[in-house]
């Protein structure tokens, strides 16, 4: 049995037996091959550009075992067109590659053009690219007692084909033998609104003290609720307007309280012959989706069309008026498109609305409230007390959630509360066990609390995705990590799950993940950017400004590059492989962790978004921390191995709050974590700035896994595109191995990353918002050009076995060493990890 | 206009606000000495909360109307005779010509 009789998942039947035909033949021409990445998986786009020297595997007639193999010769793709028809070998339309067939007896054959991917930038399904792994030397897994940060024996998560990586979502597309049929998404909506007693808080950080109103309280006259204390338009109370709508109400039982309104649209896996039978399967892991702030209401005061609108209520008289309308604005139903893939997943999924807390502005605990509320709903639903063709079709044992942008802060919470109240000494007849949680562009609204009031997501919550966009025009992280209101990035930093992933994408904004919410305000793709703090930018009376085809506001900057902006389609591509595959991975079962530690790129080509556009940070359940930089206690690392700095201008800090007063930059505002790090100074020669020993005794093992990672970025001049270099500053890691006093030492560098998927470092994302000035018309031309690039931390990993000669049972210790030069290193989570 | 390296500035006070000073009986909001509402504003409804200042006070549990035309916030002191009001979405507040001034009987 080879290793390519494991199953491949990918659902193309030819791949594995294929690929160990390929490596027989490939063993007869040139020797042993140790391993291959994949370049491109059938029905995917390639996640890397070609190089001379990959393999292209073809299933030979249709779906047969065996496979064709074709050495690639040179890096360029050519256009079918642009190929006279002797050189290609006129497989259709398509990009095609410079080649050489191989058989299998090894006589090379005649030059040709070889089609590699599809018109759309596809591979076809009976192909598949991949590139030889250098021959390494083998590695012999040995236990090792349980340890801090280490969970799993090491492979337990580890890919069935090592070094491989996981096949991506794009290779489970059409056209595959499948053993089920893929199920038809159905959809079930709450028959009628749903009246909870959800409390409404008031909450605030004073100094680092979390503090909320004394007496949560639904009480309507706490929010002014029964006074005309925004009168506006209508001749209504607040209260009366909301009730309108069904998203508050005066309690009927104490009519001094107010009632929240609970709506949901859930779609889950059907089948084609029934618009509501459940596929069989079940029962089915539960995603609940919970979107952000929104306004909730809008109003008319003249003749409506009845017709409904996507993601709009319809249209009701408001009485007393002669013609005033008002309809409810349905944020929550602005990710369809995420969840009918999901359905066809196996996954079933809630969009609840929020909207009681939007209409009250409201922070994180409210809408935490409100999840538990839905959980409670959800309970309702599996036991048949709301008659739905879901009950006892929803695992409640396999439970996520998705929010986004103040919903991100929420599920967060959500969660805690949960676990806290399953932990409690009244816990639920039921308990809903929340596995996975995904925060989209979230803010973070408590992490600049004492740490104790902050949100820690740990388990019992297993994974844990943050997904945040360079072009966030909303939650934009304006001033840094140490603003009141942070980012995602706060949120991974501070996250302790088995397995935490954060992807930082460039060109995705706030908005464009959901559809209700304002997109597109303008003509031509390249205006379709509604965030609220670029709302400016490409409205009128603006003159058109050719140099960037744009229409920009009068004075700099000339052009605010919104052709940076992704597509709605991208973003809605990005959601669906990274958040859906999120929960197919970690509710369903699904075998796609390779693209939660960067291993790889699933979004096909053309999608919008590539690799080089995606900055990721992980840690996976098997890896040992070696320094944090926290130091506690004092010069130890996480270890309690000490750590030394032998630079002099080798710093610690709390990121943006330099104790030295020497920053060279900017710091704070640029920075957008929150965490300590090493910040490291070159020098005018290459210089060790930093060098921590391990513990003797079984610490020093390396073999458990196959990386040393660390998170890196370094000060970047972002003040305009231009200014941003290519590269980071020179670096190496210095390892020192062996069992005696004089450790041997072996290096690596840059060249020794492992890039494969979207693991290559990137430099900073240019953006720069217009902030409009609050409080005057929107139509105004007042409001400012505001840099809110980031330097961003992403963690790259080295392979243990590029260290050459090193003694990787007996690891003592770790160098850092700079390259000469000005440009400041920032460095952190240095670990090992079983990738 | 002015561009800046990372927070706004450079602001001319907004115009045209209305403004409501609130004392509140002791108790009736616990902590809480006076409640604020403002109208005449547009305000986008966004993820970032919108904050608030009068003088070097900090209004506490703001929140934006429904519509975006107004906000409210709390008061934990009675605000100084001349204390001017400022908001914003970003960490930098944009001022007002929204004095606070105490009637006299």
């Amino acid at each position: 049995m080879s290793r390519w009789d494991e199953p491949s998942g990918t659902g193309t039947p030819w791949v594995a037996p294929g690929l160990a035909e390929a490596e027989r033949d490939l063993n007869e021409m040139l020797g042993p091959i140790d391993g291959y990445d994949v370049v491109g998986w059938p029905g995917s786009g390639l996640n890397d550009r070609l190089r001379p020297g990959d393999l292209l595997l073809r299933a030979r007639g249709g779906f047969r075992v065996r496979a064709q193999v074709a050495h690639v010769a040179g890096p360029e793709l050519h256009d079918a067109d642009a190929l006279s028809s002797g050189d290609a070998e006129g497989a259709g339309d398509g990009w095609y590659a410079e080649a050489v067939w191989r058989s299998p007896a090894g006589q090379g054959r005649i030059p040709a053009y070889v089609r590699v991917v599809d018109s759309r930038g596809r591979v076809p399904q009976n192909q598949i690219v991949i590139r030889s792994r250098p021959i390494l030397p083998a590695v012999a897994p040995v236990s090792l007692p349980p340890r801090q940060g280490l969970d799993d024996a090491p492979g337990a998560e580890e890919p069935p084909w090592p070094g491989l990586g996981m096949p991506d979502a794009g290779a489970l597309d059409g056209g595959l033998e499948e053993t089920s049929p893929t199920p038809t998404p159905r959809s079930w909506e709450l028959p009628a609104t749903e009246w909870v007693n959800v409390n409404y808080y008031l909450e605030w950080i004073k100094g680092d003290t979390l503090e909320y109103l004394t007496q949560p309280t639904r009480k309507t006259t706490d929010r002014g609720l029964d006074k005309e204390a925004f009168p506006g338009l209508l001749p209504l109370t607040l209260i009366d307007l909301l009730a309108l709508l069904e998203i508050e109400r005066p309690d009927p039982a104490s009519p001094a309280d107010f009632q929240m309104g609970l709506k949901t649209k859930a779609f889950y896996p059907g089948t084609a012959a029934s618009p509501t039978d459940v596929a069989p399967g079940g029962p089915y892991p539960v995603v609940l989706i919970l979107p952000g702030n929104h306004g909730v209401q809008e109003v008319r005061q003249s003749p409506v069309t009845p017709p409904a609108t996507a993601g709009r209520g319809p249209w009701k008289k408001i009485p007393g008026t002669a013609d005033g309308w008002v309809r409810e604005i349905l944020s929550h139903a602005g990710y369809e498109y995420l969840q009918e893939d999901l359905a066809r997943s196996g996954v079933v999924s809630f969009a609840i609305s929020t909207n009681p807390a939007n209409a009250l502005d409201a922070m994180v605990q409210t809408r935490a409230d409100l999840v538990m509320a839905y959980l409670d709903l959800l309970r309702r639903i599996q036991s048949g007390g709301i008659a739905s063709p879901l009950a006892g079709h929803l695992d409640l044992g396999r439970v996520g959630l998705l929010g986004h942008s103040r919903g991100g802060d929420g599920v967060v919470k959500g969660a805690l509360d949960n676990a806290g109240r399953n932990a409690s000494s009244a816990p639920p007849a039921t308990p809903i066990q929340i596995k996975a949680v995904c925060a989209l562009a979230p803010t973070d609204s408590k992490g600049t609390a004492r740490p104790s009031d902050r949100p820690v997501m740990a388990s019992p919550v297993e994974r844990f995705l943050v997904v945040y966009g360079s072009h966030d025009g909303d939650v934009s992280g304006v001033g840094g990590g140490l603003e009141r209101t942070g980012t995602g990035f706060r949120h991974y930093d501070r996250s302790m799950t088995r397995w935490d992933t954060m992807i930082f994408v460039r060109g995705v904004a706030h908005n464009r993940f959901n559809t209700t919410w304002d997109n597109s305000h303008s003509p031509g793709p390249a205006f379709q950017h509604g965030d609220p703090s670029h709302r400016l930018v490409d409205q009128s009376p603006y003159p058109s400004d050719p140099t960037c085809g744009v229409t920009t506001p009068p004075g700099p900057p000339a052009c605010p590059s919104p052709t940076e902006y992704r597509s709605i389609d991208a973003h809605k591509a990005l959601a669906r492989e990274y958040i859906g595959g999120f929960f197919r991975w970690a509710l369903g079962g699904e075998a796609l962790e390779a693209r939660f530690k960067g291993e790889v790129f699933p979004l096909a080509a053309g999608a919008g978004i590539s690799a080089a556009d995606v900055a990721i940070q992980y840690m996976v359940p098997t890896h040992c921390l070696i320094d944090g930089f926290q130091r506690d206690p004092p010069g130890r690392n996480a270890l309690a191995g000490p750590a030394s700095y032998t630079s002099s201008q080798t710093v610690e800090f709390e990121l943006g709050n330099r104790p030295d007063g020497n920053s060279t930059i900017p710091l704070a505002p640029r920075v957008p974590h929150q965490t300590r790090i090493l910040d490291a100074r070159p020098g005018s020669a290459a210089q060790v700035v930093y060098r921590t020993e391990i513990p003797a005794g079984p610490l020093r093992n390396t073999r458990p896994y196959s990386h040393i990672c660390f998170r890196m970025t370094a000060g970047f001049d972002v003040s305009a595109p231009g200014t941003i270099l290519s590269r980071f500053p020179p670096w190496k890691l210095r390892i020192f191995t062996g069992e005696g006093s004089s450790p041997a030492a072996s290096e690596a560098g840059p060249a020794a990353l492992d890039t494969r998927g979207v693991r290559a470092p990137k430099p900073p994302f240019f953006h720069e918002l217009w902030v409009p000035r609050e409080g005057v018309a929107k139509s105004s031309l007042s409001g400012e050009v505001v840099n809110v690039t980031k330097l961003h931390f992403q963690t790259v990993a080295i392979p243990l076995v590029a260290f050459r000669g090193a003694d990787l049972e007996h690891l003592q210790a770790v160098e850092l060493e700079l390259g000469a030069g000005t440009m400041p290193f920032y460095f952190d989570t240095l670990c090992l990890m079983a990738l | 206009m002015t561009t800046s390296d990372n927070t706004p500035r450079g602001l001319e006070p907004a115009a045209g606000l209305i403004a409501r000073f609130e004392p509140l009986a002791p108790g009736q909001v616990p902590g809480f000495a006076m409640k604020i509402t403002v109208r005449g504003v547009q305000l986008a409804l966004r993820g970032l909360p919108l904050l608030a200042r009068l003088g070097g006070q900090e209004l506490r549990g703001v929140a934006v109307s429904p519509a975006g035309d107004g906000f409210m916030g709390l008061l934990e002191h009675a605000p100084h005779e001349g204390d001017r009001l400022s908001f914003g979405y970003e960490s930098a507040l944009h001022s007002t010509d929204v004095v606070y001034r105490a009637l006299v009987a």
